[in-house]
């Protein structure tokens, strides 16, 4: 007899005709006898196998994993932030600078220009627009990035 | 059947919107998760540890689950991954050691002093002996929720072959249960 064919005893699909060979070994063999009883008892066994139960907290404590995940997750898509921050000081630096140079710039320009233009050669007109701009970029970072950065690392509503 | 739609209906719930339904999908499947991992791993603190992050995948995947399939089918394999992972991981080995004083602690004592307990302690140990595959196959085919066919999905080989490698695993863990207890396991048994 086949291991495969003593499974399928105990599984209860063997054919007829294996039955009847089992039936035969049985009978005459005190080996074959031995096998058999060794696979029923192990058989047995798995088949009483329980179902392995969980600790009692096991689905909070992954309730609790996930939803940290999820935290997790919105923090990371949350973290481009800095970058914006970058971008905007770059902008403000460059604009500063542009501007400041275009208002000490010592070339006469020869043609006549339109009256409302001309306001933007006037130094504290200048001066003025870039504090005001400046104030409102910090307005601007401080309630897009400062204060959720802050209310999210220490959970503070501010 | 049942069950498929019910589990259908909680994914569609979550995929919805309804946080409540990752409670209610992890208390329907922690047990056998936990049973498949434990029988793949050997101890109930790695089981957990392991039968935790299937989960985790498994909602992180929630979108992508087809579900015309069977839910138990493809959470299984994501358990049985999950638990092959861990255990490649950290290189669990069973100690030879214990192992061999457990053994000869069973030799000394009468057979009926065994209780039950203890023959369900040999099977796990034995069952450590086997392969993760061989051992998800034993486990999956005894606690008779999937078939054969299913089996194979979560294991990812043929249903003929599923067939094939139980017999063999079930005659080596009745050779490791006989290595395990030498000449006891037929008084034990």
């Amino acid at each position: 007899m086949k291991d495969e064919e003593i499974f399928d005893i105990l599984d209860g699909t063997a054919t007829a005709e294996t039955i009847a060979r089992h039936n035969e070994c049985l009978a005459n063999s005190s080996e074959y006898r031995v096998l058999f009883q060794e696979y029923v008892e192990m058989h047995a066994l798995l088949a009483e196998m329980p179902l392995e139960k969980t600790a009692v907290n096991f689905t909070d404590k992954l309730i609790d994993k996930w939803e940290l995940s999820q935290e997790v997750v919105l923090e990371r898509k949350t973290s481009k932030l800095p970058f914006y921050f970058l971008i905007l000081s770059v902008i403000l630096i460059i604009t500063t600078l542009v501007m400041a140079l275009a208002s000490n710039s010592s070339i006469k320009t020869s043609f006549d220009v339109n009256a409302s233009v001309r306001i933007f050669q006037n130094r504290i007109f200048i001066n003025t627009l870039l504090i005001v701009n400046t104030l409102l970029i910090f307005n601007y970072l401080d309630k897009k990035v400062f204060k959720p950065y802050f209310e999210k690392r220490y959970h503070i509503h501010l | 059947m049942k069950t498929k739609e019910t589990d259908t209906f909680i994914i569609q719930r979550i995929l919805s919107g309804d946080k409540s339904g990752y409670r209610e999908l992890a208390n329907r499947h922690k047990d056998y998760a936990f049973t498949v991992a434990y029988k793949i791993v050997g101890t109930r603190e790695d089981a957990e540890e392991v039968a935790q992050d299937a989960f985790m995948q498994a909602f992180n995947a929630l979108a992508t689950f087809n579900q015309d399939a069977k839910f138990t089918t493809w959470f299984y394999r994501i358990v049985f991954n999950a638990a092959l992972m861990f255990k490649r991981k950290k290189n669990i080995e069973m100690d030879d050691i214990s192992l061999s004083e457990s053994a000869q602690k069973a030799s000394t004592e009468s057979s009926h002093s065994l209780q039950t307990n203890e023959q369900k302690k040999y099977i796990q140990l034995a069952l450590n002996k086997l392969p993760p595959d061989d051992v998800t196959i034993i486990t999956l085919f005894y606690l008779k929720e999937q078939s054969l066919e299913e089996i194979a999905q979560i294991i990812g080989i043929s249903a003929d072959t599923v067939k094939v490698k139980l017999c063999r695993a079930r005659k080596r863990l009745a050779e490791e249960m006989k290595r395990i207890l030498g000449n006891e396991v037929n008084t034990l048994l």
